[in-house]
């Protein structure tokens, strides 16, 4: 009898463990978990070979039905490695045979600390965050990540600050089509089905409109800021032109280049939607502190935009295009200034946090569920997470539940840019605002800020005989799961992925989808079942789904271009489509290298995922069908059937 | 200069009520004319299809199914016409329909992986019951979502139907005698299965291991997109003797049928050969008017090697198709409490609709060894044929017609010349 020791009580940790259970009936599993609520991975529906969505839930520990599993409920202080013995917070230790690490992730720390900054990671800062928004009006949310985005969207009735490093919104999962598709969305007020009533009269004018090239709204704004009430939820508002969706963006003085934001017509937005405008400053920072934002760990090398930051979602390119009928608009893009996202250079992992998806959860069903908790146990937790470092990710649906403000709301989007300094000099009470200063020199006084701006693997507690990655301190595994001690395997968001283990299509994010697929396959390694055929299965090609704005969000491969920073541009081209009216309509774009499909992002329900996952794994050669490629009027399933 | 859509037209002619030829000349290089058979409505189709590269002027894009039906007449070996069967639309080289036979006698014949596309032996199976829509009804909800349960996922990393690399080749050598072996499948399934749901062929060495690593996690698994386990009830019928020799004669009778196929293994072997093949034909000066035509001669080792893997991804797609069959049996024995065959859940039939088989048929009266390519085309050999099986003997092979989710399919017989014989349709319910 073997005994096998699964540290974490996260994603990675209980999937791991469950699957060891099954695994190795014989054997003792034991899973140390320094919280007593666990969290675990339900009705999962598995879209394609790769593609599984699944909720998230919190399973309690008395209830796994595994007759050869044993729960500590402890905290992990220390590994002796020679010893193969981990060391518990309460001075005893644990013997293994093979030990599995997935202590996970700790979100990073702002620049600047102060009561009012709460950070956003996991059930208990949630908790945190209902409470402290009883009393805000202005809230400033920092991130740019699955947290900040859903978190936007749901806080209803409060000034919003949202700040965030990228140019773009959702910059680390999206593009600017896709980002400015999902936009469209969040646009839709909350007379749903008015403002469907009025996009579908709109689709034929629209459509009409599309044909005069003078047509596509363009809004070169500078310097302006068109503030309107909003009663309830702060969605980004269309300024209303001539076609009802033209996006405003406030320049700033100092650039001269023009943000031009085409808003996809295909998107058919109401032109008539009453509500809260989103001023967006531009950056207006100065060149330094523009190229200190760029510096953080999460995106070192990252490319800045181009000068001319050009969205458009359905912009009309191929002047008298018989397929123009359908209103979709393939569109080639093979520039030198590379409208994707550019994102991580090699070696450059993307540390995106506790980042909430499964948009099937059903909290209610769970009476263990955080929602539940006092805010005291949910305090206390929260800190004694940060003290044991062994926090784990939200909940799912957690921001459903977040009051919502009283006063009329608005988004003020701040991009390009940091917190500099909050000034808060402890003399002030919770009830004042702070003062939050910037890095391109605006100012914000904000009741609360919020941050969700990323994590860092938690293996601080671990000795050094551990190799760890160069760039976050992961711990380096193998295409089996395995550290470089024999015998002792990482997963999840605490693990770092060699480079030769990872599949031409597969690169790093630390997400939910990533943690259950390598728990499980670290079980599979640990139990010594795994056939050389598996050999590094989580790692052949990236796959996640999500939901934001309740529309089905499917990421592929190197959907965003990650991984080819080194390719020449003008062997990359990316298409993409926007068809349909609001609620029923979809979003596909698809980026090809020399011809081959690398990877897609699928918004909506497009029934693409399985041949697509297909084509890019293929490898075969696509580039004689061009921009016809995304024609909606071919069935691509068919055609690769 | 390219032709205009009226000179295309001249070497299109109707030879017949719904068909049509399309005579040599159509592209470079035909050795046989090709032909389609239509409708109104998809003549309609087809021929603004055409129109329409024509006025995009030819380059890229998608070619019309009319010039890829007329570029696999160009091919070395091709026999008789290059045939196109409803709804023939535009796929990856072969069009989606396309049947093509090709001389297995002559030294230049090719075998082309385009011809059976990339989810090869994508098939459909009909299993019957003897319930009725008002037993069902109630329970509908459940029982697919028991279904459904059932079918994509199981616990942890592993389907229900746990799979290990070696039950992996076991079942690209086997077909569904591994599922018979295992215990999933019944013995009668299979003598109601296209081969008996086992191409003898296969050689699972000349499967890469990049296929198998693609295809270890979907065993007994559906697939996304148009594939479906759907359940379905008898509408109409248009044969008694016929539907009574299948045992689906009552209108309202229950019914579930399974499309689904070898999926990334399947794309991986096809994807495979085409990169051989390619060498090949610069190898063996094999000129084809379109390169996703790629091929290669039936008796070179290119040839040979995607015969065995094609055959060994066909097993997976049995496989798949009859653990889809056990889960189902397992749900509705769990719905309506008693054993699936007490529920008379026997496989009416299983047939293929993307392979390619050696066959003997008579060409211009002499019988010949062909090599039959077929397509989004299914088999329908007729009455007394020596490869159906003795149940349909008398009524001509089943041949069934999938409908796409939420329209008709359709159960058929196989008749002396004529393709297709509407006996009976069974309307979608779930």
């Amino acid at each position: 009898m073997r005994r096998l020791v699964v540290v974490g009580g996260g994603i990675a940790g209980v999937c791991c463990a469950e699957e060891l259970c099954r695994l190795c009936a014989e054997d003792a599993v034991i899973l140390v978990s320094a919280s007593s609520t666990l969290k675990g991975v339900d009705n999962i529906v598995r879209h394609t070979k790769t593609l599984e969505e699944f909720e998230i839930v919190e399973r309690d520990l008395d209830k796994l039905p595994y007759p050869n599993l044993q729960v500590i409920n402890t905290a992990a202080a220390d590994l002796v490695v020679q010893k193969q013995q981990l060391v518990l917070a309460d001075g005893s230790s644990v013997a293994f045979d093979h030990l599995c690490i997935a202590s996970g992730a700790i979100p990073k720390a702002p620049a600047a600390d102060s009561s009012h900054v709460l950070m956003l990671r996991d059930t208990g800062s949630i908790q945190t965050l209902s409470q402290r928004l009883e009393s805000a009006k202005r809230v400033m949310i920092v991130g740019n990540g699955g947290i900040a985005l859903e978190l936007v969207q749901a806080l209803r009735g409060y000034e919003i600050v949202w700040v965030m490093k990228h140019s773009h919104i959702g910059d680390a999962f999206f593009d600017h089509d896709a980002a400015e598709y999902l936009l469209g969305q969040l646009r839709e007020p909350e007379a749903g089905s008015r403002s469907l009533q009025i996009a579908s009269d709109r689709a034929g004018v629209v459509h009409q409109d599309a044909h005069s090239p003078a047509a596509a709204p363009i809004s070169n704004v500078t310097r302006a800021a068109t503030l309107s009430g909003c009663p309830a939820k702060p969605f980004m508002q269309a300024v209303s032109g001539a076609n009802g969706s033209a996006f405003q963006h406030a320049g700033s003085g100092g650039h001269s280049e023009a943000h031009q934001v085409q808003v996809g017509l295909g998107q058919n937005l109401p032109g008539s939607i009453t509500g809260s405008a989103i001023s967006s400053r531009a950056a207006n920072s100065t060149q330094e502190e523009g190229g200190k934002g760029c510096e953080s760990a999460q995106t070192p090398g990252k490319y800045s935009h181009g000068k001319l930051e050009e969205l458009k979602v359905s912009g009309r390119e191929r002047p008298g295009d018989s397929g123009e009928s359908h209103g979709f608009t393939p569109r080639s893009t093979a520039t030198d200034k590379r409208p994707w996202k550019w994102g991580s250079g090699p070696e450059t992992e993307q540390n995106l946090p506790g980042y909430v998806q499964g948009g099937r959860a059903q909290l209610g069903k769970d009476p263990q569920g955080h929602h539940g908790m006092s805010p005291a146990t949910a305090e206390a937790r929260d800190r004694s997470a940060k003290r044991q470092c062994l926090g784990h990710a939200v909940g799912p649906r957690w921001a459903q539940s977040l009051p919502a403000g009283r006063g009329l709301g608005h988004v003020i989007l701040e991009h390009d840019c940091k917190i500099a300094s909050i000034q808060d000099d402890g003399e002030c009470n919770d009830g004042d605002p702070v003062l939050v200063r910037l890095t391109n020199q605006h100012e914000h006084a904000a009741d609360l800020v919020i941050v969700a701006t990323g994590v860092t693997p938690n293996t601080d507690w671990l000795p050094p005989e551990l190799e760890r990655g160069p760039s976050d301190g992961g711990i380096a595994v193998d295409a089996s799961m395995q550290s470089s001690v024999r015998g002792i395997f990482a997963a999840g968001d605490c693990c770092w992925v060699r480079p030769e283990a990872r599949g031409p299509q597969w690169f790093q994010m630390r997400l939910w989808t990533q943690a259950r697929a390598q728990g499980l396959y670290a079980a599979k390694c640990m139990s010594g079942q795994a056939d050389p055929l598996e050999l590094g299965l989580p790692f052949e090609l990236f796959t996640h789904i999500t939901r934001f704005c309740g529309q089905k969000v499917v990421l592929l491969g190197l959907y965003n271009g990650q991984r080819l920073d080194s390719e020449p541009p003008k062997e990359i081209v990316t298409y993409s489509r926007t068809l349909g009216s609001k609620g029923s309509g979809s979003f596909a774009r698809v980026l090809l290298l020399r011809g081959r499909l690398q990877g897609a992002v699928l918004i909506g329900e497009t029934e693409l995922e399985e041949t697509f996952e297909n084509l890019i794994l293929d490898g075969i050669d696509l580039s004689r069908y061009g921009p016809d490629f995304m024609d909606p009027e071919i069935d691509l399933q068919e055609v690769f059937d | 200069m390219g032709r205009t859509y009226e000179q295309e037209m001249d070497y299109i002619e109707s030879i017949a009520p719904c068909q049509y030829l399309v005579k040599q000349g159509f592209v470079p290089n035909m050795r046989v004319p090709g032909t389609f058979y239509v409708n109104e409505h998809l003549k309609s189709l087809i021929f603004e299809e055409l129109q329409a590269a024509v006025a995009k002027g030819g380059v890229g894009g998608f070619l019309p199914a009319v010039k890829q039906l007329a570029n696999v007449a160009a091919l070395p070996g091709i026999v008789q016409k290059s045939i196109a069967l409803p709804d023939v639309h535009s796929g990856y080289g072969f069009a989606i329909g396309n049947v093509a036979a090709f001389d297995m006698a002559d030294p230049e014949a090719v075998v082309s992986p385009g011809g059976v596309g990339f989810d090869i032996n994508c098939g459909v199976r009909l299993l019957r019951t003897n319930l009725m829509e008002a037993d069902v009804a109630p329970v509908k909800e459940q029982l697919a979502q028991s279904l459904f349960d059932h079918i994509p996922v199981g616990v942890g990393s592993q389907g229900i139907i746990p799979t290990t690399a070696k039950d992996l080749e076991a079942a690209l050598e086997m077909g569904m005698d591994y599922s018979l072996r295992e215990g999933y499948a019944w013995a009668e399934d299979k003598e109601h299965c296209e081969e008996q749901g086992r191409l003898l062929q296969a050689d699972i060495t000349k499967v890469s291991q990049r296929a198998k690593k693609r295809g270890l996690p979907q065993m007994g698994t559906l697939g996304a997109g148009n594939h479906y386990a759907e359940i379905q009830v008898v509408e109409e019928i248009y044969d008694e003797a016929a539907a009574r020799k299948m045992g689906i004669d009552r209108l309202g009778q229950v019914c579930v049928m399974i499309h689904s196929g070898s999926r990334g293994l399947g794309h991986q072997v096809a994807t495979d050969a085409l990169t051989a093949m390619e060498r090949a034909m610069a190898r063996d000066g094999i000129q084809v008017n379109d390169r996703q035509l790629a091929c290669a001669r039936i008796s070179s080792k290119e040839g040979q090697d995607y015969l065995a893997a094609m055959a060994c991804a066909a097993n997976y797609a049995f496989v798949n198709r009859a653990s889809m069959t056990f889960l189902a049996r397992q749900a509705f024995a769990k719905m309506f409490k008693k054993p699936p065959d007490q529920l008379d859940m026997h496989v009416v039939y299983d047939v293929s609709h993307n392979i390619a088989k050696v066959e003997e048929h008579l060409v211009d009266g002499q019988m010949k060894q062909l090599l039959v390519h077929r397509k989004g085309s299914t088999r329908a050999f007729p009455p007394h044929h020596p490869l159906i099986p003795i149940d349909y003997q008398l009524t001509g092979q089943p041949v069934l017609i999938g409908g796409t989710m939420g329209t008709c399919s359709y159960v058929l017989t196989g008749q002396p010349l004529i393709i297709a014989l509407q006996i009976q349709a069974s309307k979608v319910q779930v």
